[in-house]
C-alpha cells in the first residue's frame, strides 16, 4: 500500500498493529415526542446527567494524574454544563411543557445555546464547539443506555481515528498507544499537544485513514516526517529500526556543535538565529548555539498587561531583552496583530476574513499613536546593545514610506529631547505577501533588510488557510510558487545590497534549510530546538551544491516533485544524521 | 444594583476555559450575578450563557450584582476577569 502523507504533530517513530476507532455520532430529531410521562422522561434526564457527570469526573481525574491540572481543567467546562441551571431549565421545559423527548429537548437547547458561537465567525470560539458536541454525545448515549465507546486496548496499538476530543484521549490507556494517526486536527489540537508532552509520535491530516486502513494491519508511523506506512515491507521495518538507533547517536553528536560557526565547507557564512516569543526563551536560544534573535515578537509585552504598555514600560522591557541577549543582535518585530494573533478591541469591528483584514503594518498605520510609542521605545532601547527593528506584513511601497516618515520624525523628536539612541539602527521589513514579493526591488531600496515570513507567505501565495483541516494538506512551503517567490525576493535584496533573512517554520526543517541556503538566504531564524541540526546541514553541504539543489528545485512544477527531489538528495547526503528514510 | 466594568484580561478572550473559571468563582457567592456585553446579558453562573457572549480580549464586560454578598462578588470577579485571567497567558498561536 502507498504510504499515507499527513502533517507531523509529534516527533518519533513507532511500529505496531492498527486499531481503528470508528466513531458514530448519535443524531437526534429535535421534534421527537416523549413516549412516557413528563415525570418519567425528566427522571431519565436526571439519571443521564448524573451518570455523565460521574464519567467525566473520572476522566478528569485520569487527566490530572497523567498530564497535570492544566490539561485536566479542559474538562471543567463540560462538567459545568451539566450543572448549568439556566440551560437545564430550558431542557426540562422542553420535556414538560412541549412534550419533547429528553434527547430531543437536550439537543435543541444545546443547538440554541451554540448559535452565538456559530455566528461569531471566530475560529477560536468555534473550535471550542467540539467540547460542547462531545458532551452532547455523552449525554445522548447515556439517555439511550449505551456504554462509553472508548476502546479498551489490551495490547499496544497504533490508534487511528478521525479526531479525538480531550475527554476521549483522557479515557484511553495511553501506555497502550504506540502512535496516533488522525484524519483531522491540527498540530495545536489537544491530542497533538498531549502526544508531544508524552513523546508519542503523531501524524494528523491523514485523509481517509479510518476508511482505508483495516484494524489489525501493521503500521509504521513516522511522526517526524508525517508519514504512515501501512503494512510496511520488511525493508521499511529495517529502516525504521536503523533510524531509532541513528537518532540516539546523532543527538549526542549534535550537542558538540554548539561553539562552531554556521558556515558551509566552502566558506559561505550563514547567520543562524532563533525566533523568540517569550523573554525566557532567549536563554534557550543562546544555549542552542545560535547567534542572536532573528525574530523577537513584541506581542507578548502587549498581551501580558491589561493596559497597553506605556513608553517607559516598553523601554524597560526591551532593554531587559537586549541585556539578556548578551551582545548578540535582537531583531524586534513591531506589534503584529490581527489575523491569527488576537488583539484587544482596539478596532472593535469583527472581521469575517481576518487574514485579509486589518493586520500587521496596516494595523500599525491605522493606530499611529500606538506605533509611535513603540517606535520611540524601540529607538530609546537601542543604546542598551545591538538591535534592529522589523515591520510585519507589508503590502506596498506606500506603507513602507509612511513607516519611514514615522521613523524619521521619532528620531528627530528623540534627538530634540536629548535621548541617546543608535542612529545607524537597521530597519527591515517582513516579506509575507505576494505584493511585497512583486515590489521587492522598490521595497529593498527603502529599507535595510528583508525577513521572509514563509508561514504567511505560503498561505497567501497558495491561497490556503493552514488552520483549515479541509485544505491544510495543500499548505506546503516547498511549493514551486513559494520557492520562486523566495528566489525573487533574494534577488531584489542582493541587487540592492541589502541582506535577506527567513523566519518561518520552513527554516527549521534541515532539508529545506539546505535549499534556502542555496537560494541565497543570508540569515536563518529557526526554533531553538532546530539550531543544532540546521547548523550541521549548513556545515555539511557546500554552498555550490546547495545552489545546484536550489536550481533544480526551482525548475520543478509541483510540490510533490520538489519533495521527491529533496528527499532523494537528502538521502544521499544527509541520511547519516537526519531522522529520515 | 451595584455595577462595574471589567475588561477581559485573557489574551484569548472569554473562551471556554476562562468562562469556566468565572462560573466556578461566581458560584461561590449567593447573590445574583449578571454580565452584560454588547447588549446581551448572561448569568455568570451559567457556562453556556457566558460562552455565548463571545467576548474578546480587552473588551468591556458590565457586571451587575444583587444580593447579600454583592460587593464581595464584584471585587472578586473584577479581579479575576482583569488580572486572574491575564496571569496565565495563552501564547498566541502561529509563527511569524
Amino acid at each position: 500500500m502507498q504510504p499515507y502523507h499527513g502533517i507531523s504533530a509529534s516527533d518519533g517513530i513507532a511500529i505496531g498493529p492498527a486499531f481503528v476507532w470508528r466513531k458514530s455520532a448519535r443524531r437526534v430529531d429535535g421534534r421527537k415526542r416523549r413516549r412516557g410521562s413528563a415525570r418519567e422522561e425528566l427522571a431519565q434526564l436526571e439519571s443521564a446527567i448524573e451518570s455523565t457527570g460521574r464519567e467525566l469526573g473520572a476522566l478528569r481525574e485520569q487527566l490530572l494524574q497523567k498530564l497535570g491540572p492544566d490539561q485536566a481543567s479542559i474538562l471543567d467546562a463540560q462538567l459545568l454544563i451539566l450543572e448549568d441551571e439556566d440551560f437545564l431549565t430550558e431542557v426540562r421545559a422542553g420535556i414538560d411543557a412541549e412534550g419533547l423527548s429528553a434527547a430531543a429537548s437536550f439537543a435543541r437547547a444545546m443547538a440554541e445555546a451554540l448559535i452565538p458561537l456559530n455566528l461569531s465567525g471566530d475560529g477560536l470560539f468555534q473550535e471550542r464547539m467540539s467540547d460542547f458536541r462531545d458532551l452532547e454525545q455523552r449525554v445522548l448515549r447515556a439517555l439511550a443506555g449505551e456504554p462509553d465507546p472508548t476502546p479498551e486496548l489490551d495490547e499496544p496499538h497504533v490508534l487511528i481515528a478521525s479526531q479525538l476530543t480531550p475527554s476521549e484521549t483522557a479515557g484511553l490507556d495511553i501506555s497502550k498507544v504506540l502512535g496516533f494517526c488522525l484524519e483531522e486536527g491540527g498540530t495545536t489540537s489537544h491530542v497533538a499537544i498531549m502526544a508531544r508532552s508524552l513523546g508519542v509520535p503523531a501524524v494528523v491530516g491523514l485523509r481517509g485513514a479510518t476508511r482505508n486502513i483495516p484494524s489489525g494491519t501493521s503500521c509504521a508511523v513516522d511522526g517526524t516526517l508525517g508519514v504512515v506506512h501501512v503494512d510496511p515491507t520488511l525493508e521499511t521495518l529495517h529502516r525504521f529500526e536503523a533510524r531509532i538507533r541513528r537518532r540516539r547517536k546523532v543527538e549526542e553528536q549534535l550537542l558538540n556543535l554548539k561553539d562552531y560557526p554556521a558556515e558551509t565547507p566552502d566558506g559561505r557564512k550563514i547567520v543562524l538565529s532563533v525566533n523568540v516569543d517569550l523573554p525566557f526563551e532567549i536563554d534557550l536560544a543562546l544555549e542552542s548555539g545560535a547567534r542572536g534573535i532573528g525574530l523577537l515578537r513584541t506581542e507578548y509585552f502587549y498581551f501580558q498587561s491589561t493596559n497597553i504598555p506605556g513608553e517607559d514600560e516598553q523601554v524597560a522591557a526591551y532593554t531587559r531583552v537586549i541585556e539578556r541577549a548578551r551582545g548578540e543582535s535582537v531583531i524586534f518585530r513591531a506589534l503584529d496583530v490581527g489575523g491569527d494573533k488576537l488583539i484587544s478591541s482596539m478596532g472593535g469591528y469583527r472581521e469575517y476574513n481576518p487574514f485579509l483584514g486589518l493586520r500587521g503594518t496596516r494595523f500599525l498605520l491605522s493606530n499611529p499613536e500606538l506605533l509611535r510609542t513603540q517606535l520611540r521605545a524601540l529607538y530609546r532601547s537601542s543604546s542598551a546593545g545591538p538591535m534592529k527593528i522589523m515591520f510585519p506584513m507589508i503590502t506596498g511601497v506606500e506603507e513602507l514610506r509612511a513607516l519611514n516618515v514615522h521613523g524619521r520624525e521619532v528620531r528627530e523628536e528623540l534627538t530634540k529631547e536629548g535621548h541617546t539612541f543608535d542612529a545607524e539602527l537597521e530597519v527591515g521589513i517582513m516579506i509575507e505577501t505576494p505584493s511585497a514579493v512583486a515590489l521587492a526591488p522598490e521595497l529593498a531600496a527603502d529599507c535595510d533588510f528583508f525577513s521572509i515570513g514563509t508561514n504567511d507567505l505560503t498561505q497567501y501565495v497558495l491561497a490556503v488557510d493552514r488552520g483549515n483541516p479541509k485544505v491544510a494538506h495543500l499548505y506546503r512551503s516547498q511549493h514551486p510558487a513559494v520557492l520562486r517567490a523566495i528566489r525573487d525576493t533574494v534577488k531584489a535584496a542582493h541587487d540592492n545590497d541589502i541582506w535577506v533573512g527567513l523566519c518561518g517554520e520552513m527554516g527549521s526543517n534541515p532539508i529545506f534549510a539546505v535549499l534556502l541556503v542555496g537560494l541565497g538566504i543570508d540569515e536563518l531564524s529557526t526554533h531553538a530546538a532546530a539550531v543544532p541540526a540546521i547548523k550541521k546541514v549548513i556545515r555539511t553541504i557546500p554552498y555550490d551544491q546547495a545552489r545546484a539543489w536550489a536550481d533544480e528545485a526551482l525548475s520543478l512544477s509541483t510540490s510533490d516533485e520538489v519533495d521527491a527531489f529533496l528527499k532523494a538528495r537528502a538521502h544521499e547526503r544527509l541520511r547519516d544524521f537526519l531522522d529520515m528514510d | 444594583m451595584p455595577q462595574r466594568t471589567a475588561r477581559v484580561g485573557d489574551p484569548v478572550g472569554l473562551h471556554l476555559r476562562a468562562a469556566s473559571r468565572i462560573v466556578q468563582l461566581a458560584k461561590q457567592f449567593d447573590c445574583e450575578i449578571h454580565i452584560e456585553y454588547e447588549g446581551a446579558q448572561a448569568n455568570a453562573k451559567s457556562i453556556l450563557g457566558l460562552a455565548s457572549l463571545v467576548a474578546r480580549h480587552q473588551e468591556p464586560l458590565q457586571l451587575i450584582v444583587e444580593g447579600p454578598d454583592e460587593e464581595a462578588a464584584l471585587d472578586a470577579l473584577v479581579d479575576l476577569i482583569e488580572v486572574g485571567l491575564a496571569s496565565e497567558p495563552n501564547k498566541p498561536t502561529g509563527q511569524s
